[in-house]
C-alpha cells in the first residue's frame, strides 16, 4: 500500500495530496472488513445478505439498557425513522443516520473541493471510505449525546431519564454508539460480500417490517382492529375510518402509493444514440425518471432530522413543526400551514439535492457525454462534438432530475398526509431498493450460470 | 423558467412509459420482495413480542 502510493506520487508529482491524508495513520487503525480475495459465489452473497438482514432485525428488538419504559413519549424522529432504519428505544435508535450524515458531509466537502480527493483513484477512495467511517462514529457520538440531552416532554427530565453527567447516561451513549458501529460493519459486509449495500437493505427491512406489523400485528394492527370493530357490531364505514394512529384507509393509501411508485420507477427518458462507426448502429441511452431520486430524499430528510435534534436541544420547537410530516389526514387538515410549509420545504430540498447529487457523483451531463464519446457514440442529428453532446444531455438530464426530485417530494409528502404505513418516503425507497436489488441479483445470476459472461463484464 | 417548462413538456412527450407487462413484472418483483423481507422481520418481531424479550434484558 505504502509502496504503491509512493509510486503514484512519483508518477504525478504535480498533484498535491489532500490534507485529509494526515488522518491516514488513524484511519488505518480503524477495523475494516477485508476485501474478498476470491470470487464470492451467488449463494454466499445470498447468505451474507440474509444474515445481515436478520442481525439487523434482531438488533431492532434489543432495548437500550437503562432507559425508562416511557422513553417513547417524545419520539421526535417520528416518520423519519423509516428512512433511517431506526427503531425507537432499541440499539438501532440511531439506525443508519450516522453513516448517511457522514456520507453527506464528505460528499459535500469533496464535491466542493474543500477536500481534494479524486474518487476514481484507489488510494483517494480508500481515504474517503476510511474518513467516512471515522466521521460516522463522530456523528453517532454527537447524535447520541443530543438524544440523551433532549427533553422528555416532562419538564426538567431528559429523554432517557438520565443526563450525560451520570454513568447511566454515559452507558446509554455507549450503547447508541455501539449500535451505530455494528451497522457500519454490517453495511461493509453487505457491500463487500452481499448484494447492494447494507444501508439500503436496512431501510427496506425496517419499512417492510413496519408495514407488516402495523397491518397485521397483534398490537393495534390495522386488519385485526378492523375485524374486531366489525365483530363488535360497528358499521363498515366507522370501522374503516376508525380513529387511532392508523386505520384501513392507511392500508389503502399504502397500496395506492405502492402502485404509483412502481409506475414511476419504470418511466424512463430514452435519448437516441448512434455509433459513429459500424454504419451508425442506433441505440438508446435510457435515463430513469427517478434517476437520482432516492438519495436526494434521504439527504433532505437527514437535514430535517439533524435540524430537529438541534431544535429540540435548543428549544426552538417551531422548527420541529415545519420539518415533521403530519401523520394523518385529520392532523394535516387541522394544521394547513404546517402541512404546506413541510411539503414545500421537502420538495425544494429534494430538487436541490437531486441537482447537487448529479454534479457530485459523476452522473452529470459532462460525465455522461464523456462516457458516450469514449465509447464512440454520438447523438444523431448533432455534431460529433463532446460539448454539443453535453449541451443536449444537459437539457434532458437536469430536467429529468428536477422533475424526478419534485415527484419524489410530492409522493413523499402526499403519502405521509394520507397516513400510508411505513411512510410515503419509506415505500418509495423500498420499491427502488428492492427493484435495484433484483436487477443486481438477476445480473449476477446470469454471470454465475455463464462464466464467460463474467469474463466479459471483467470481474 | 419558461424554457424549463418547455423542457419538461418535451420530457413528458419523449418519456417512455412502461408497457403493461413490464409494469406488472415490477409490481410482482417489488411486491414479492416486500412480502419476503417483511415476513422475516414480522416473525422476528412476533417472537420478540411473545417472549417479552425486552423485559428479559
Amino acid at each position: 500500500m505504502a509502496k504503491q502510493s509512493l509510486v503514484k506520487a512519483m508518477e504525478n508529482p504535480e498533484k498535491p495530496r489532500s490534507k485529509i491524508y494526515a488522518l491516514q495513520p488513524l484511519l488505518r487503525r480503524l477495523p475494516e472488513i477485508s476485501v474478498p480475495k476470491r470470487h464470492i459465489t451467488f449463494k454466499e452473497k445470498f447468505i451474507w445478505t440474509g444474515v445481515a438482514l436478520i442481525i439487523y432485525f434482531v438488533l431492532t428488538q434489543i432495548p437500550l439498557y437503562g432507559t425508562p419504559a416511557e422513553y417513547k413519549v417524545n419520539d421526535f424522529f417520528g416518520q423519519l425513522r423509516y428512512v433511517f432504519a431506526s427503531q425507537a428505544g432499541s440499539l438501532m435508535e440511531l439506525g443508519i443516520g450516522p453513516i448517511v450524515t457522514a456520507g453527506i458531509i464528505l460528499q459535500l466537502l469533496v464535491g466542493s473541493k474543500v477536500i481534494n480527493l479524486d474518487l476514481s483513484d484507489t488510494d483517494d477512495r480508500a481515504v474517503f471510505t476510511g474518513s467516512q467511517k471515522f466521521v460516522a462514529i463522530l456523528m453517532a457520538v454527537f447524535e447520541g449525546s443530543m438524544l440523551i440531552l433532549a427533553p422528555s416532554g416532562v419538564a426538567g427530565v431528559p429523554r432517557y431519564g438520565v443526563g450525560l453527567g451520570s454513568s447511566a447516561g454515559l452507558f446509554i451513549l455507549f450503547q447508541l454508539v455501539l449500535g451505530a458501529a455494528i451497522v457500519i460493519f454490517l453495511d461493509e459486509i453487505v457491500s463487500k460480500y452481499g448484494f447492494g449495500s447494507g444501508v439500503s437493505l436496512f431501510i427496506a427491512g425496517g419499512v417492510c417490517m413496519t408495514i407488516f406489523w402495523q397491518a397485521i400485528g397483534p398490537v393495534s394492527g390495522v386488519i385485526p382492529t378492523f375485524a374486531g370493530n366489525l365483530a363488535a357490531g360497528e358499521s363498515f364505514v366507522t370501522s374503516f375510518f376508525a380513529t387511532g394512529p392508523s386505520n384501513m384507509m392507511s392500508l389503502v393509501a399504502t397500496i395506492l402509493v405502492f402502485f404509483i411508485v412502481v409506475y414511476a420507477e419504470s418511466v424512463r427518458v430514452e435519448i437516441p444514440v448512434a455509433y459513429g462507426k459500424y454504419g451508425g448502429i442506433r441505440g438508446k441511452y435510457p435515463i430513469k425518471l427517478l434517476y437520482t431520486s432516492n438519495i436526494p430524499v434521504i439527504l433532505a430528510l437527514t437535514v430535517f432530522a439533524n435540524l430537529r435534534i438541534v431544535s429540540y436541544v435548543t428549544g426552538a420547537t417551531w422548527l420541529v413543526d415545519y420539518t415533521s410530516p403530519p401523520s394523518s389526514l385529520a392532523i394535516a387538515m387541522a394544521n394547513p400551514l404546517q402541512t404546506v410549509i413541510y411539503s414545500l420545504l421537502l420538495i425544494s430540498l429534494a430538487i436541490g439535492f437531486a441537482w447537487l447529487w448529479l454534479q457530485m457523483t459523476g452522473m452529470g451531463p459532462r460525465d455522461i457525454a464523456k462516457q458516450l464519446d469514449d465509447s464512440g457514440m454520438l447523438i444523431p442529428g448533432f455534431r460529433k462534438d463532446i460539448r454539443v453532446m453535453e449541451q443536449v444531455l444537459r437539457k434532458y438530464i437536469i430536467t429529468t432530475a428536477i422533475v424526478g426530485g419534485a415527484f419524489v417530494g410530492i409522493i413523499s409528502a402526499g403519502a405521509d398526509i394520507m397516513g400510508a404505513l411505513g411512510s410515503g418516503t419509506g415505500i418509495l425507497l423500498t420499491v427502488g431498493i428492492i427493484h435495484s436489488l433484483y436487477e443486481q441479483i438477476a445480473r449476477e445470476q446470469v454471470s454465475e450460470m455463464f462464466p464467460a459472461v463474467r469474463k466479459i463484464i471483467g470481474e | 423558467m419558461r424554457e424549463f417548462l418547455q423542457n419538461c413538456k418535451r420530457l413528458f412527450q419523449v418519456a417512455k412509459k412502461p408497457e403493461k407487462d413490464e409494469y406488472m413484472q415490477v409490481v410482482k418483483i417489488s411486491g414479492l420482495g416486500i412480502l419476503l423481507i417483511g415476513a422475516i422481520g414480522f416473525v422476528i418481531m412476533l417472537i420478540s413480542y411473545f417472549t417479552q424479550f425486552s423485559r428479559l434484558v
